[in-house]
């Protein structure tokens, strides 16, 4: 009984063992197919471009189709016997012999340091630029720069001396205000860069000065200029209000003066008027009996001018009193 | 027949890991969202509609991008953090990006902000390295440009005129840069003279507020003279008319008084002549005050009488 459990016994290990081994058989051919495939193949992202090398020497430059113009290399160079692939997504090599370079294909942003430069008039401006470059070759760019850091450098002493040269040419009204005569010189200087790197495998595609400042020592020469230029039209301003009151004030007196005169004149000619018509009046009525209107009249100016309050010292002889005295006494001898 | 078994359940494992990494291979698109499909880094297919989809395990990836999402972006200052409902947001200023000079060699503050959305998720992942970056010195650049290009006084006053010509210069740097974004707006939010010049600024406008107080200080004293001297004018007027009317009044008055006199007269012209004569010597002797009388006689003695009105005495 117990021989044969143990005889069932071994026969359950020994399948057992034979199961695992088939088992691992799977597991091992697995493993190696995926090693296999993934040392034979990679896979260039939509932003990357690769350069596969065998043993040092270039033999496929997989190039974005957007940005590489050119089909094969020229005969004689280096790459005389690169094969040129435009695309993007899985290639093949030769497993562990074939080496892949991957660079990116995107725009990558250069920018400077804020460098003093001189315009063509001698003044003084700090700018910063940026440039935006790519790889658009990178056959060219795997021999010549090898990696982003390296060609950053390589276009920073490239690109600085060849903007401040345009630049040197430029007015300082041009370089500051004008944005054609600016981008005019920017696209040439653009272009003779683009000339000198294009062996590298790169090309820049815009070059933009982003800020333009003035130098520190004449930050403050500028602030006290734009104070000034304030003061001198708060001046004016004070000033015009002045005048413009004093102007109005004298107009302002002018119109009443000038209001009270016609005034004067107006009232003046009433008056004479008045005076007219009672002169008239006067003498229509008195030409009646002129010599009865001057007995009259005098009387009255009489009466009118010794009024009360007078003192009155008459002679005896006077007529006032003397003709009284003659009538009264004329009178009673008659 | 067990080693057929744990063969069965060896496969069994790896069809189950392999449904589990399909399961996992699902993937949603939310409205407003692009999303590109990769096989082996490639961009294969390019899907917009909302919805749950599958990609192939391993070969194939998915890169989602919204292109509804807007971005706001900053220049010349930055948010140190967005308001609440109850506290209002805190900004902190970028002196170096927002000190610009001008046409005639001004110095202003300006700070603005740009509102971009992504119209192609392909151009915008894959064209520029660091997109928001490149969006940014653009962005200085157009601005930078379009204040040097006017003097201060100009810049000062004309928001919405920079605003109007920074946009499409900016829409078109970013078109040659292929960057897959649209810009929605371009807003100057403050564009200021520096502070050290501030209160030279803010004189000159006092000295407009002084001008115009001047101004109205001239029409009160318009409004003060002229109107009084209307008036004076009215009432001198008034008073002429007014004396033209009493004088022939008076005339006609006086006429009316020596007609009268008249009428009686031509009566009996000697006896109303005497009459008249007397009784003005009366009324005068009345009126008067003191009366003295004098005469000189022959001896060369004053003769002096006072006579008194009894009854004033």
């Amino acid at each position: 009984m117990s021989n044969t459990i143990n005889v069932n016994g071994r026969m359950k290990t020994q399948e057992m063992g034979r199961g695992i081994r088939n088992l691992l058989l799977i597991a091992g051919f697995l493993v190696l197919l995926i090693v296999l495939v993934s040392a034979s193949t990679f896979s260039v992202n939509e932003h990357e471009q690769a350069v596969v090398a065998r043993f040092g020497s270039v033999r496929k430059v997989i190039v974005d189709p957007e940005y590489a113009a050119f089909d094969s290399y020229e005969k004689g160079s280096q790459l005389e016997n690169a094969k040129i692939i435009k695309g993007k997504g899985l290639f093949f090599k030769v497993p562990f012999i074939d080496k892949v370079t991957k660079y990116d294909s995107w725009l990558y942003t250069y920018v400077s340091d804020s460098e003093e430069v001189n315009t063509g008039d001698k003044k003084q401006y700090f700018m910063t630029m940026f440039a935006q470059w790519r790889i658009y070759d990178p056959g060219r760019f795997f021999l010549t720069q090898k990696s982003i850091s390296k060609a950053s450098l390589y276009l920073d002493n490239l690109i600085y001396p060849e903007i401040v040269q345009n630049v040197n040419d430029l007015s300082a009204d041009d370089f500051i205000s004008s944005k054609e005569v600016l981008n005019d010189a920017l696209t040439n200087a653009q272009n003779n860069l683009n000339k000198k790197i294009k062996n590298s495998g790169l090309m820049i595609a815009d070059i933009q000065v982003h800020r333009t400042s003035l130098p520190a020592s004449n930050i403050q020469s500028t602030y006290n200029r734009m104070i000034a230029d304030r003061a001198k039209v708060a001046q004016q301003l004070r000033a015009e209000g002045n005048e413009d009151y004093e102007k109005r004030v004298a107009e302002a007196d002018l119109e009443a003066r000038r209001t009270i005169a016609n005034a004067i004149e107006e009232s003046e000619r009433l008056k004479g008027e008045g005076d007219a018509e009672a002169l008239a009046i006067y003498a229509e009525s008195y030409s009646v009996d002129e010599d009865f209107y001057s007995f009259w009249r005098s009387l009255q100016a009489l009466e009118t001018s010794l009024g009360s309050n007078t003192t009155l010292v008459l002679d005896s002889d006077h007529p006032l009193w003397s003709g009284l005295l003659q009538w009264a006494t004329g009178d009673i001898a008659e | 027949m067990l080693s057929r078994k744990i063969t069965l359940a060896g496969i069994g494992v790896i069809i189950l890991m392999a449904l589990l990494m399909c399961v996992f291979s699902l993937y949603r698109i939310e409205e407003g969202e692009q999303a590109l499909v990769l096989t082996f880094g490639e961009v294969t297919d390019i899907n917009n509609e909302a919805g749950l989809y599958w990609h192939i395990p391993i070969a194939q990836t998915v890169q989602k991008q919204s292109l509804t999402e807007i971005y706001t972006l900053e220049y010349g200052f930055r948010t140190a953090s967005a308001g609440t409902t109850s506290s209002g947001a805190t900004y902190y200023p970028r002196e170096e990006e927002a000190v610009m000079i001008t046409r005639d060699s001004s110095i202003v503050n300006v700070e603005a902000i740009y509102l971009v959305s992504v119209n192609d998720a392909e151009k915008f992942l894959y064209n520029t390295r660091a997109p928001f970056e490149t969006m940014q010195f653009a962005f200085e650049t157009v601005l930078r440009r379009n204040i040097q290009n006017l003097n201060l006084d100009d810049a000062l006053l004309n928001k919405l005129d920079i605003e109007a010509a920074v946009l499409p210069d900016f829409e078109e740097l970013l078109a040659a840069y292929d960057i897959g974004v649209d810009v929605q707006e371009v807003r100057i939010q403050n564009i200021i003279v520096p502070d050290e010049v501030m209160s030279a600024y803010q004189d000159v406008t006092n000295a407009k507020n002084e001008k115009t107080q001047r101004n109205d200080e001239a029409e009160k004293y318009y409004n003060e003279v002229v109107p009084a001297a209307r008036a004076e004018a009215y009432s001198m007027i008034q008073d002429a008319e007014a004396y033209k009317a009493e004088t022939i009044a008076t005339a006609q008055g006086d006429v009316a008084l020596f007609n009268e006199v008249y009428q009686k007269y031509i009566l009996s012209p000697d006896i109303t002549r005497r009459r008249l004569l007397i009784e003005t010597i009366e009324k005068i002797m009345n009126n008067a005050e003191h009366k003295y009388i004098v005469e000189d006689s022959e001896d060369g003695t004053l003769k002096f009488l006072p006579l008194e009105g009894g009854a004033n005495e």
